[in-house]
Parts: structure tokens; sequence; C-alpha cells
């Protein structure tokens, strides 16, 4: 995809980034579209302003949250998911990218020294895609040679395309995890505009595992519809007959929720889509979401289909969801947010050795306060 | 056509049928029931048209020859009824900014409603006036903030139909509200109008049918008529049961196809508290939504020895067995 327009702003520290751009003006202002549609057609490349690394924003003491860390220097994304909430949440809605590379890794330096003992699992794909489009993966790949040094950390990145030729040279030492995430092709086709194919993105996926980089799966959001059982089950086998379990290192799942806001924004931008259309319940969080048993009945089936192919080896845990459903999913329940950055640490220790520095110590774990 | 002229106006005395009715609001005043022509029609046979009808010489006034009525609307429809062949009528020059203040100064007042305000903001559009000067002045006059995006919101609620409008001006329907029915079918709010009478539409009610109603349609893929015609909904709308009786089976019904899990779940879990509970002198509660594990007991007593069977009844087969089912549905 080619952006309409490009826009650096002088005070960017790096001026090596403009090689990226045959064509770019100077403006400290970015250029502004009411439509949120409208600004990822343009590009703007910004400095570094404040800080850019935090704990994502979704963790709820609700939920048993799995308490990534993130780095937002991505604002909004060239794909076009029906469902994707930055409808309703970007104010300034032009595509930016900070590219202060140096800048960002001195935040991320600096504070997870704080908590040398802690595996920081760290995304760049809050608000946006971390491999769309050019010159996205290029900074990716910058963020992937400097994650090689840093004992503590690893990189997550996470995407629906499949952009990846230029991460499969570089030396990612095992501490980037390159992530999917993954609806069947029915769902990609109808609410997942402007992203790669399902088969496009199994074929990524097997390049990123046969460079050594560990994969992440993320069926999240599960969309309910008809016949949903058999596609998802289709869904499952495709990946795992193109990519071995073993090259998986933790598998999401999470479903379709959204505020009442986002379902005016679903409805209006989309009049098409079902997806709001279905059996859903707004709960204490000011979420949507289909009814917990129904929610439960997904998971479930879906952790069948994980087992079946073998996959059921691979860390697995949920999104957004409170522990009751942990354990009815389950049979068990991670006793606090801490437990399962625990449990995440542990299990790259045991399965990926090579990514994390040292055994993760549980007190650690335990004693983090949210 | 005779001409009288005083001061800077002209007093003309023509035939009613000469006059255009392009500028009148009196229509929307109507339908929404604010303007109560008894009393006038009654002093009109009394005496007549005593004071000049008016009418104005603008830059609206683009058709050549026409007379653009701006006050005395009900008297010349008082006219026309009476086939009088003339009438008196003033016409005075105005520019499109004294017209605006005009209609501010003489509907303003009188306009309350978020629907009222709505129709007028349309109104005062359609007839020419400048968007700016709409919304710095005519806004400010009807006590709105002065803001272009508040205008795009009045303008979104002047375009639900007509009969939906009235009923929302009639319940004195907040901005808010009003601007949650433009997100509904059209189709849905005319139809739901024709229920008016037959059940009890608060707005928190009509609020709750139409969300339901319109997220039944889109799942079912259907449109309106056929959803009122699903033989569980039109069973309950054509009975002859009271309005009350009738407005409660009715959202029940609508709440089975809109919830149909939940509803399931929410029947077993009463079964329960039925078959094991109802007996016991406390009432048990759980999360409607089904979302979190929690049940709430509750009890009153009066005297201390009500609290010796009030725990004795807890530890009774019935409470233990009926609890821990309810608590095997979170």
């Amino acid at each position: 995809m080619k952006f309409k327009s490009v826009t650096v702003d002088p005070h960017v520290a790096e001026p090596s980034v403009l090689k990226h751009f045959p064509y770019y003006s100077l403006s400290s202002q970015s250029p502004k579209f009411s439509d949120y549609r409208q600004g990822k057609r343009h590009l703007f490349v910004a400095p570094k302003k404040g800080e850019l690394f935090h704990i994502c924003a979704s963790l709820d003491t609700r939920y048993i949250c799995c308490s990534t860390h993130v780095i937002s220097h991505i604002s909004n994304c060239p794909f076009e998911c029906t469902y994707c909430f930055l409808q309703n949440y970007l104010t300034d809605t032009t595509l930016t990218v900070v590219a202060d590379t140096e800048a960002i890794m001195r935040e991320i330096c600096y504070k997870t020294a704080l908590q040398p003992w802690r595996l920081f699992r760290i995304g760049t794909w809050e608000l946006g895609d971390s491999l769309a489009v050019e010159p996205l993966n290029k900074f990716a790949v910058d963020l992937v040679r400097r994650f090689r040094d840093l004992d503590n950390c690893l990189l997550k990145l996470r995407t629906k395309g499949d952009a990846v030729e230029p991460l499969l040279d570089v030396e990612h030492g095992g501490k980037t995890v390159v992530s999917w995430t993954v609806n069947p092709p029915e769902i990609i086709k109808r609410e997942e505009i402007g992203t790669a194919g399902l088969e496009k993105r199994i074929q990524a996926m097997k390049k990123v595992a046969g460079a050594g980089y560990p994969v992440g799966l993320h069926f999240d959001p599960m969309i309910m519809f008809s016949g949903w059982e058999a596609a998802y089950k289709r869904l499952v086998e495709a990946i795992f007959s193109a990519i071995d379990p073993e090259d998986v290192i933790w598998i999401s799942i999470g479903s379709l929720r959204f505020n009442p806001e986002m379902k005016k924004k679903i409805e209006n931008n989309y009049p098409s889509s079902r997806i709001t259309a279905q059996e859903m319940i707004l709960g204490d969080d000011n979420k949507f979401r289909y009814p917990r048993p129904l929610r439960e009945e997904m998971y479930r089936l879906l952790l069948s289909f994980l087992e079946e192919v073998g996959a059921d080896q691979c860390f697995t845990y949920l999104c957004m969801e409170r522990w009751n459903v942990w354990e009815r999913v389950f049979g068990r329940c991670p006793s606090s947010i801490g437990h399962l950055d625990y449990l995440m640490a542990q299990t790259v220790y045991e399965r990926f050795p090579q990514s994390v520095f040292q055994k993760p110590q549980k007190a650690f774990y335990m004693a983090l306060t949210y | 056509m005779e001409q009288v002229s005083i001061a800077n106006s002209k007093i003309h005395v023509i035939n009613p049928g000469h006059i255009d009715l392009g500028l009148d609001f009196s229509y929307v005043l109507d339908l929404i029931g604010l303007w109560n022509t008894t009393r006038l029609f009654d002093s009109l046979e009394m005496s007549g048209i005593v004071c000049p009808l008016v009418a104005v010489d603008t830059d609206l006034s683009t058709r050549k020859g026409s007379l653009k009525l701006i006050d005395g609307f009900k008297r010349l429809e008082w006219a026309r009824q009476k086939d009088l062949e003339k009438i008196p009528v003033a016409t005075v020059h105005m520019t499109n900014m004294d017209l605006l203040v005009f209609f501010l100064s003489k509907y303003a007042p009188m306009l309350k409603s978020c629907v009222s305000k709505a129709l007028f903001l349309r109104f005062l559009l359609k007839v020419g006036a400048n968007r700016q000067a709409v919304v710095d002045k005519a806004m400010k006059s009807l006590g709105l903030q002065a803001h272009k995006g508040l205008l795009e919101k009045y303008l979104r609620i002047a375009q639900l139909p007509e009969r939906f409008l009235a009923f929302c001006h009639k319940k004195d329907f907040s901005l808010k509200r009003c601007l949650n029915f433009t997100y509904q079918p059209r189709a849905l709010l005319e139809r739901i109008m024709d229920l008016e009478g037959q059940i009890s539409l608060s707005a928190s009610l009509l609020q709750e049918v139409c969300d339901s109603i319109s997220e039944i349609i889109r799942r079912k893929e259907i449109d309106v008529e056929e959803f009122f015609q699903l033989d569980e909904i039109k069973g309950i709308i054509d009975s002859d049961l009271e309005c009350s009786y009738k407005t409660g089976l009715l959202r029940q019904a609508i709440r089975r196809l809109r919830y149909p899990a939940v509803t399931r779940i929410q029947k077993e879990l009463c079964d329960i508290e039925k078959q094991y509970l109802a007996s016991l002198p406390f009432k048990v509660k759980w999360d409607e939504t089904l979302e979190n594990r929690k049940l709430i007991i509750t009890a009153s007593i009066k005297q201390i020895d009500e609290f010796s069977r009030l725990r004795a009844s807890f530890s009774s087969p019935e409470a233990k067995e009926g609890i821990k089912r309810l608590l095997s549905y979170f």
C-alpha cells in the first residue's frame, strides 16, 4: 500500500529514517482528518515526545490479565478491521510512527532495569499493526536488533499482514516473538479489510519460524457466525498443518468485545457488518460481550481443536476474562495477574530457553501489584 | 391588487390563493401540538381579520409576483376555509438577516423541547438562512451552545419520521435520547408508532424495544414487518389484553428473541431457586448478566429468635443444594 502523503517532523532525531521515503514534506504538524479511515492513508513521522513504554492499557484487575507491556510508537493502522477500537479512540487519525529508536530504547532500558528479575514482554501493537506496511517493518527491524541484547525483555511484534521479509535475515537471538491475530477466512474477508488472507499469514508464519523466531498466535477476537465451529476447526488445522506447535510460544484466546460507543461506530462505519447483531451482554466493565456461557463454549471448543493437533503443549491463556471463566474453561486459574506473568515467563524459560536469561523467581512475580 | 403604503411597508388587499407559504413554520407547530387554533378561529368568526397578515419581499422571494407569508398562517387558513376572496396583507422588505431575527423573536421563546428546536433549526436552513448565522444567533436564542457539531446533531434529529418526532416532543425526550433514535431504522420507528395506545411507551421502554428489535432484525436478516409477523410477537399485539399486561408480555417476548441464551439460563436459575429456596426465609440474587460468580443473599429479621431460625435455614439441605446448583452456573 502506498501512502497518499508522507509528512516528516523536522525534529525527528534520526535523519537516516528519511531514506525510506522518496517523497515527503516537512512539517511539525500532522495533517488532520476527521475520518479515521482517511488518516490511514497518510503517514506522519514524528519525534518521540513523552513516555511511550507502559503496561497494556486494557489491564483491569477484574480480569486475569497477561500484563504485557507496550511501546505505543505506532498510532493508527493501514488495515481496516470493522471491530477495531481505534475508530472510537484516536483523536489524531493520521497514521503516525515515532521514528526515534534510540530514544525509545533508552526509555525501555531505563524502565526495565528497575526490575531486572522480570521478563518483560513488550508489544508494539497497541495502537496499530507492528508489520502492516513499509516502512513500519523497517522500524520493527531496528527494534529486533536492539532487543537481541536486552536480557530481560522479549519484543512482541503482532500483525494481520504478511510483510515479514525484512525480518528474516536479522539476528534476533530468539528475543523477538512474531505473532499473528488469526481468524477464519470468512471473518478475514468480511471484517478484516485490507489484511493478508489466512493462507498468506500462514506462509509468513512458516517463514519466521524457519528463521528461528518464536511464533505467537492470537485467536482474538473470536467471532460468532453461522458455522463458526467448523470454521475455527479448519483454521486450527490449517495453521498447524503448516507450522510445528514446537515453534509456537503462546496462544491467546479472546472473544469480540466493545463498548457501547464503539457499537454505534461500527454500525455507522460498516453497516453491512453483522458482528454487533449477535446476542451480547453489557457487563459491569461497560463492554458488550457474548454471554459468558457462549464464550466458554467457544473457548472450550477451540481448546479441543488445539488439542487434536497437538498444540495443547503451547501456553494458552485468555485475554480480558475473569477468573471464573478461566476456571470453567481450563479447570484452573492463575491466582493473580502476577502469577500469570510468572507462568508466562516460566513457559518461555522451559520451552524457549534462549529467549530468557534466567529462571524466573515466582516470589518476585507474586509480589507484583497492579 | 389594491395597494396602500404605510411607512416602509405596503398593505395589499389580495386573494388568499396568491400567497406563497414557503416560509411556513406553523405546520410544524401543529405537528408537535404547540399551536391551538380554537380560540383564534372563534375570534375570527366574531371579528374577521382585524390586523393585516405580513408577507415578506426579500431575496428569498424568488418567484416573481408571489408574496411569502411570514405572519398570519392560521388567519390565512381560516380565510381559505371561508372562501374569502380578499384579505389584507402588509408587505415589508427584509434582508435574510432581518428575517432570521424575525423568526427568532416570533418562534424561539415558545420552543422548549429538543424536537421543536431541531425542527426550527432545520426550518431556518431550509428557508435559506446562513448556516453560520444559525449557529451564532439561532442556537444562542434557543439556549443552545453555538457549535456546528451540535447543530448537526439537531439536524439529524429533525430527520426522524414526523409521527415519531411528535411523540418525542410530547414526551419531551432529551437530545441524547432523540439522537439514539436516529440510529434506528426509519421503518421501525414508524411501525412502533402504530403501537401507541396499545402498549405503554415510556422513553426507556421505547429505547429498549427499538434497540432490541433492531438487533433482532439484523441478526435474523428480516425486515421490520417480518419481525412484527413473527408468531410470538403478532400473537401479543393482536390480543385484547390490557395495555400494561400486553406491554409486559411484549417486552418479555422481545427479550427472549434478543437474548435467547441468557433468558434460557435465567429460567433455569429461577427454576432452581423455586425448587430449593422459595420456602426459605432469605432471598438469593445473582448477576443477571451471568458474568460474575457472586450470589447476594438477603434476609430481614425483627426479633432475635428469628436469627436462630435464619441461621438454621442456611444449613438446611435444600439451601445447600440450591446454592450449590446456582453457583455451578457461574
